[in-house]
């Protein structure tokens, strides 16, 4: 669950990027965030994954009060949450297997635990023949995919995904998009900030519009429909057996 | 943390030091540089001192004595508390010692026969070469003794350069660590601001600063580790190699130098234990400093 309540951000130079902001998340919801460059969507993400603190209102993530957040807890928090970035964000000395792993190894999994759902995950996102390579040795589609396996491996309640098609080709795009929806249907909320309209329209879900710091629509679609997927892969959810 | 997290960070802190080639060959360097700087500015010191103690204990008075007061001065002498000890030289044999040491010119003395000028005497070592002037003026109130010769301008020298090695030694040492502290503090610097980006990647899949901090406190560790044994090996080979050269040398002042130098096995395990000790501790701290900065995301 997400909720912001009459949040506003102003950075130390003087810049508005959000004003009092208000909106809701349910558990389950796949949001997709929209609008034009300097519109708040990125400040909108810094504030839920704690990167940026609110000026103003309450934000309350995953049961945790942003506001009140104790720094000890933020680590704690952030584990409840699978981010995906623009940049992939992905650690290039370390293989695909490794940077995956990397996020089961912070919250003290066990080898042998780590190994079997490391090798789950990277099977459900079709990168298992990779998982020896360095991430500068894999196509942008193929960082992403990483980067989407290294999300999903805690299993988190929440998925922010940052422009996640910014840096790929559009033909990646669709099937980025498509893995997302994906994992909606497995049951974590995803929210997603994109510019690419068009790939919003298709895929049919609520959208959230900023413009200027202040959200200007807020459509609530059907969230059942979507892109077909593979179906091996929706059988099998994100839990392995 | 739980005991496998801790032997993964372990390993990930010793495989960082390979992966990240280039800035632990610059850490290692830079800490060898410094470490053997503070190393030879310890073993100079020392051997100066260790010389200046040399010359200190040949430093001699000699105590000329009229006809027959020989067993007298010696009484006397044996009062004198900063008297360590004392040889008497007859007449006879400083005639010997001097003809020895004339070659050629010594036929003319010999020619002299039975009419020795030289005086009886005695050579005395003295405990504390500082105080060496008034030691020589109590030797010259007792009755029988003629005139005290003594090397004061070499015990001065002796005694500056004593105080000097000992001051400046100090000094050079600290001024050393203190520069070695800078530019470590520098390289670590350096090398974690080139990881920022990994450091916040960590902290965006919820690892937490101890989890962050542990691997780059363990190559800080390693890194300095190394850095000791490297420095303490040059300056093993480097001190050997230095003597083995000065030994192939004839110049005068070389036996008395070789007579003193400090063994390396004497000071060279103090010196790898201080390294030892410095090196881990100034990358460990230097990686928990430096790596802070970096934490607040």
């Amino acid at each position: 669950m997400i909720s912001f309540s009459n949040v506003s951000k102003e950075y130390p130079n003087g810049t508005k990027a959000l004003d009092r902001i208000e909106f809701f998340v349910n558990n389950g919801e796949f949001v997709f965030i929209i609008g034009p460059s300097g519109a708040g969507k990125s400040t909108l993400m810094k504030l839920i994954m704690h990167e940026e603190q609110a000026t103003s209102g309450q934000i309350d993530v995953n049961g945790y009060n942003l506001r009140k957040i104790k720094n000890r807890q933020i680590s704690k928090y952030r584990r409840s949450l699978g981010m995906v970035f623009q940049d992939f964000r992905l650690i290039n000395q370390m293989t695909v297997y490794d940077n995956v792993a990397f996020a089961l190894r912070v919250t003290g999994v066990g080898g042998r635990d780590i190994r079997r759902r490391v090798f789950y995950i990277l099977d459900l996102v079709n990168l298992l023949q990779k998982a020896e390579s360095f991430p500068n040795q894999i196509s942008g589609g193929e960082q992403q995919r990483v980067a989407l396996a290294r999300a999903l491996v805690n299993n988190p309640a929440i998925i922010i995904a940052d422009e996640p098609t910014g840096n790929i080709d559009p033909e990646l795009s669709t099937g980025v998009m498509e893995l997302l929806c994906e994992i909606n249907r497995c049951g974590p909320t995803v929210v997603v900030v994109s510019h690419e309209h068009d790939l919003v329209k298709k895929l049919d879900k609520r959208v959230i519009n900023i413009e200027k710091g202040q959200i200007v629509s807020d459509s609530s679609c059907n969230a059942t429909t979507g892109p077909a997927i593979d179906n091996n892969n929706k059988k099998r959810g994100l839990n392995e057996k | 943390m739980k005991l496998h997290s801790l032997w993964y960070l372990l390993g990930q802190g010793i495989k960082n030091v390979w992966v990240n080639q280039l800035l632990s060959i610059a850490s290692v360097g830079v800490l060898t540089v410094c470490f053997l700087l503070i190393g030879v500015a310890t073993l100079f010191s020392y051997n100066l001192q260790s010389f200046a103690h040399g010359v200190e204990k040949k430093n001699e008075v000699v105590v000329f004595v009229g006809d027959g007061m020989a067993p007298s001065v010696a009484v006397n002498l044996k009062k004198i508390k900063n008297v360590a000890s004392f040889v008497f030289v007859s007449k006879e044999t400083a005639l010997k010692e001097q003809l020895s040491q004339l070659d050629e010119g010594g036929a003319l003395f010999e020619e002299l026969g039975q009419n020795n000028p030289l005086p009886d005497s005695y050579r005395v070592a003295l405990h504390d070469v500082d105080i060496v002037n008034k030691t020589i003026k109590k030797i010259g109130t007792i009755t029988g003794v003629e005139k005290v010769n003594s090397p004061t301008e070499v015990a001065k020298v002796i005694t500056t350069i004593k105080n000097t090695v000992s001051y400046a030694g100090v000094f050079i040492v600290g001024f050393l660590l203190l520069v070695s502290l800078f530019i470590i503090a520098t390289t670590i610097e350096m090398t974690i601001y080139n990881r920022r980006r990994e450091i916040n990647i960590m902290k965006f899949v919820g690892a937490s600063n101890a989890f962050i901090r542990v691997p780059f406190v363990v190559e800080g560790m390693v890194l300095g580790i190394v850095s000791a044994f490297l420095a303490y090996a040059v300056l093993h080979l480097g001190y050997v190699y230095m003597f083995d050269v000065m030994a192939k040398f004839e110049i005068d002042v070389l036996p008395m130098i070789r007579e003193n130098i400090v063994p390396f096995a004497e000071l060279g395990t103090y010196l790898l234990a201080g390294f030892l000790c410095s090196g881990p501790i100034i990358g460990m701290f230097g990686s928990v400093f430096f790596v802070r900065k970096h934490l607040k995301v």
